[in-house]
């Protein structure tokens, strides 16, 4: 007896034959996967039945679920396919030198390790590393002079700004600064991983079409609380289901100013319009990065790079969460706007039609939500609403066990709970959103 | 992994899953219906405050008003159909003010003295069988403790049109046990064509036109129209297992209506048609200023091939009850000239023709309506005596009326400038009864009639005009009549009608 519970002891504890953990690996891995596939096919079996029965008299709802069911399935093979360029081998000789753009306010928490991470970094050229001190009241500027005693005056350069100007204006200084062909921005409190650099930099050797790069970026802090843990999940399905999908037809709409790589011939032409760039009479100050992505997107080509992994710091603090996400969507109605008036002739099509359904949801989903919750209550019947829920949670299990199987993401399953929270709360920030879309303060800051 | 490999696995485990969904397909299929009867189905919730009138202490009612609905929508146009709103609300009246909703079955019963009614008895119908007739309805019906019935038109079932119920939920749907479904023909509301411009007639009261050929022959016609009927009730048998008994006259049209290009002969077919398949054909009455305008209730000797409905659309609940109140069977004595005008109208009913109620009801008729009637009381009242004084102004003749069912069926005293004539007429046989000639009068004459027992007395200005004479009615409202090709016109100074029961 006792030497059972030895056994099992042994078993939990991990010591048991490398033999034994591999094929309990392998048939973990295969079971996910069997999991995978078979959500995927009952979400197409629900969304197939579904269409087959809805009304034969064309409403505007039956095109648009179908339009959207196309997107949302599709965004699986799509992402699937997303072929990350590193097949070639180039000669050491060949990375170009690289310029590391970091615009920073109050970060004396980070900047000195996220400085460490970057110019530490495993490169075959030349890294020079600007930090932008945008009026910082911390101790920001003192930990920068600290890194240039470290690595040395001509690895980091400091920029200061006597008070704040805003994000699109230290970034501009630094791109006007930067010495080298291949201008990266990293946000200061994202943090690189060594290869990252050289990973990216591999996409402008292998297309010379190719203006701009999204690096692959995780949440540093998952392990914080729940929140983070939601929020790892959101970052894993955007950038490994929906940067992915869109980097297939090379259209990828928003490079993250946490980690993005740029060809300087790209945008130092742009700078000055980006910098200036104002929406209804309003001056674009935050969504920089989306709004630097619409420029550079309208005459060249922007891919994900899964490979250039970096990581970020996110909200820990639901008020905070809640600042930034408010923020987020208001860039994304300007950038959208914005992007709507040109993706359709300068893009694939399929990378249009795609842009312009995603475009569509958070505008139409409070509507359709809001109707189908309405409806549910005034003809006493939850169970319609259930079903609606039912469609939305699926939806979101499959996309985050995509990124488990392929990717490995832990936390896969706080899925539901990201589309419940969604559904409950961040959806319903659109309408809020459009209502204060000229107020244009940080929140997170 | 090679692109090129993840490619291919792509392609296969597309291919996979499409396979594994057409497989699936069946299954989740019905899991859906199952679904969806759920989903569809709009809830309701007895308000808390419905007080309901006490009708214990009432003696049953001799007669039965019927709705016809088509639609009730939760959104959108509102047209011929209702919204659901004012639906919840005229059932909720309909349940305050007593009424008890009654199948067209236990009617049926009724009158074949085999079913007592309640004391406010009303018949609830849905025509064509959408799907918005049951889902939106059903739950209002069972929480109120209603019935009804749906008048099917087949084909749409058996299409599977998804804005009408399909057989599965047509089984659900009597599986309830709150609703009956009765026929209403199979292809009956199709339109055809009727001519060689590309007219468009009813598929029951036209003759198909097809370019070429020219119009169907008579027979084809008949045969055409006769398998409808039997289609209808056969769909009906062969997936339900009801034998349809009872039918709703599609569109409320027999060929007396609409475009057709075979008016006469589709009306006499159609009718010949019900009688011969069906114990019930419902028809429906015309509206007028948004209430009722015509009689929708149905009595023990009511015609049962045309059957009284009123369609109510989206009527308030206070049009409705107006509608229903003015029909509702009324209580002796009518006395004229009375000081409240509301409660005469109330028990008056225009059928032809204006009246005015100043000093006396003076009731006219114009060239364009030849003859002019006002009926008194209801197709209920039985052994009663009218006694009124009457002055003929203008035109040929005048006539009261007594044991009025319809226009076949009543008793009729009317006199002219030489004569009077006393006739009966019964299943639409005029049989006279007797006459008085030559008689010759100015001015104003008093009249009484009798009617008791099943025998008719009349005096006329103090002659004996006919004296407990047999007639084969034995109920009926009274009325009031005049008529000229060139227009009428005559005054009633008093009128008096009283029970003679005790």
């Amino acid at each position: 007896m006792s030497t059972y519970l030895l056994k099992i002891s042994e078993y939990f504890s991990g010591n048991i034959p490398q033999r034994w953990r591999q094929l309990i690996g392998v048939s973990k891995e295969a079971f996910f996967l069997l999991i995978f596939l078979s959500l995927v096919t009952g979400l197409v079996l629900y969304k197939v039945l579904f269409i087959a029965n809805m009304s034969l008299v064309p409403s505007f709802w039956t095109f648009y679920g179908l339009t959207a069911t196309l997107f949302l399935i599709s965004r699986i093979p799509y992402a699937y396919l997303h072929k990350d360029e590193h097949d070639t081998v180039y000669l050491d000789s060949a990375y170009p030198n690289v310029s590391v753009v970091i615009a920073a306010k109050n970060e004396v928490d980070g900047i000195f390790k996220t400085i460490t991470t970057c110019v530490k970094s495993q490169y075959q050229g030349r890294i020079e590393c600007i930090v932008i001190d945008d009026g910082s009241t911390d101790g920001t500027k003192e930990e920068v002079l600290r890194a240039q005693k470290f690595y040395g005056k001509g690895g980091v350069k400091l920029i200061v700004f006597p008070e704040n100007k805003g994000k699109r204006e230290a970034m501009a200084v630094g791109i006007n600064e930067a010495q080298h062909e291949i201008i990266v921005f990293v946000d200061s409190d994202s943090f690189l991983a060594p290869d990252a650099l050289r990973h990216i930099t591999e996409h402008f050797l292998a297309n010379e079409r190719i203006g701009a790069v999204s690096g692959n970026t995780k949440v540093e802090n998952v392990n914080a609380n729940t929140l983070t843990r939601m929020q790892s999940i959101q970052y894993a399905v955007s950038f490994d289901i929906y940067k992915a999908s869109e980097s297939v037809h090379q259209s990828v709409t928003c490079c993250p100013g946490c980690f993005s790589a740029y060809r300087k011939a790209a945008i130092k032409p742009l700078v000055q319009a980006w910098k200036e760039h104002e929406f209804f009479g309003s001056k674009s100050t935050f969504g920089d990065d989306r709004g630097l992505t619409n420029f550079v997107l309208q005459s060249w080509s922007i891919v994900y790079c899964q490979k250039a992994m970096a990581t970020t710091v996110v909200p820990e603090k639901f008020s905070v969460y809640w600042r930034q996400q408010l923020r987020w969507k208001k860039s994304w109605i300007r950038e959208g706007v914005f992007a709507s008036t040109f993706m359709w002739k300068k893009r694939h099509p399929l990378a249009s039609f795609a842009f312009y359904t995603n475009f569509s949801f958070p505008i139409v989903g409070p509507i359709l939500a809001g109707s189908v919750l309405a409806h549910s209550i005034t003809t006493h019947n939850p169970l319609l609403f259930m079903v609606f829920m039912f469609g939305f949670l699926l939806l979101g299990t499959v996309f985050a066990l995509f990124v488990r199987v392929y990717h490995g993401l832990e936390n896969w399953y706080y899925m539901p709970l990201v589309s419940l929270f969604f559904v409950s709360v961040f959806i319903w920030q659109m309408p809020w959103a459009l209502i204060t879309l000229r107020k244009t303060h940080w929140g997170t800051r | 992994m090679t692109h090129r490999k993840k490619q291919f696995y792509s392609v296969a485990v597309i291919a996979l899953i499409v396979l594994v969904v057409i497989l699936l397909y069946p299954i989740g299929s019905n899991l859906l219906k199952i679904v969806r009867l759920h989903t569809y189905v709009y809830g309701y919730s007895l308000p808390e405050n419905l007080a309901v009138e006490d009708m214990a202490k009432l003696p049953p009612a001799q007669s039965v008003p019927i709705l016809t609905y088509h639609g009730v929508i939760e959104k959108g146009e509102v047209g011929p159909n209702t919204d659901r709103k004012t639906f919840i609300s005229q059932m909720e009246t309909l349940k305050q003010k007593g009424y008890q909703a009654i199948s067209v079955k236990e009617y049926d019963l009724f009158k074949n003295g085999k079913f007592v009614l309640p004391a406010k008895p009303i018949i609830i119908t849905f025509d064509d069988g959408r799907k918005d007739s049951f889902y939106t309805v059903d739950k209002i019906l069972e929480k109120l403790g209603f019935k009804a019935t749906i008048f099917l038109a087949t084909i749409k079932a058996n299409e599977n049109d998804s804005f009408y119920l399909n057989w599965d939920e047509l089984a659900k749907v009597k599986a309830t046990g709150r609703w009956e479904i009765e026929a209403h023909g199979r292809r009956s509301h199709d339109q055809i064509v009727i001519d060689e411009k590309g007219s468009l007639g009813t598929y029951l009261t036209s003759r198909i036109y097809t370019p070429g050929k020219g119009l169907e022959s008579i027979e084809d016609y008949k045969k055409r129209v006769e398998a409808d009927y039997i289609n209808g009730m056969v769909d009906i048998k062969e997936h339900l297992g009801i034998d349809a008994r009872y039918f709703a006259i599609p569109l409320n049209n027999f060929g007396d209506s609409e475009i057709s290009n075979f008016h006469d002969d589709a009306y006499k077919f159609n009718r010949e048609l019900t009688k011969h398949f069906f114990k019930f054909a419902f028809t429906q009455v015309y509206k007028k200023d948004g209430i009722a305008f015509q009689n929708f209730y149905n009595y023990r000797d009511s015609n049962p091939h045309e059957v009284k409905r009123l369609s109510i659309e989206n009527m308030s609940s206070v049009d409705l009850v107006k509608s229903l109140e003015r029909f509702a069977p009324k209580s002796f004595p009518l006395i004229f000239p009375i000081t409240n005008i509301e409660s005469f109208l109330r028990n008056t009913q225009l059928i032809s023709g204006t009246f005015e109620t100043n000093n006396g009801i003076t009731l006219l008729s114009s060239m364009s309506t030849p003859a002019a009637r006002m009926l008194f009381g209801d197709q209920g009242w039985k052994n009663y005596t009218i006694k009124t004084t009457i002055a003929r102004e203008k035109g040929r003749s005048v006539s009261i009326i007594a044991y009025y069912k319809d226009e076949d069926n009543l008793i009729s005293l009317s006199w002219g400038e030489r004569s009077i004539r006393l006739v009966e007429r019964a299943d639409g046989k005029e049989r006279e009864l007797a006459s008085y000639y030559p008689w010759e009068k100015e001015g104003a004459v008093e009249i009484a009639i009798y009617l008791y027992n099943n025998s008719v007395s009349v005096y006329f200005s103090g002659v004996t005009v006919a004296y407990e004479i047999p007639i084969k009615l034995s109920r009926g409202a009274a009325g009031f009549g005049v008529w000229d090709p060139n227009g009428a016109q005559s005054t009633i100074r008093k009128l008096e009608i009283t029970s003679l029961n005790k």
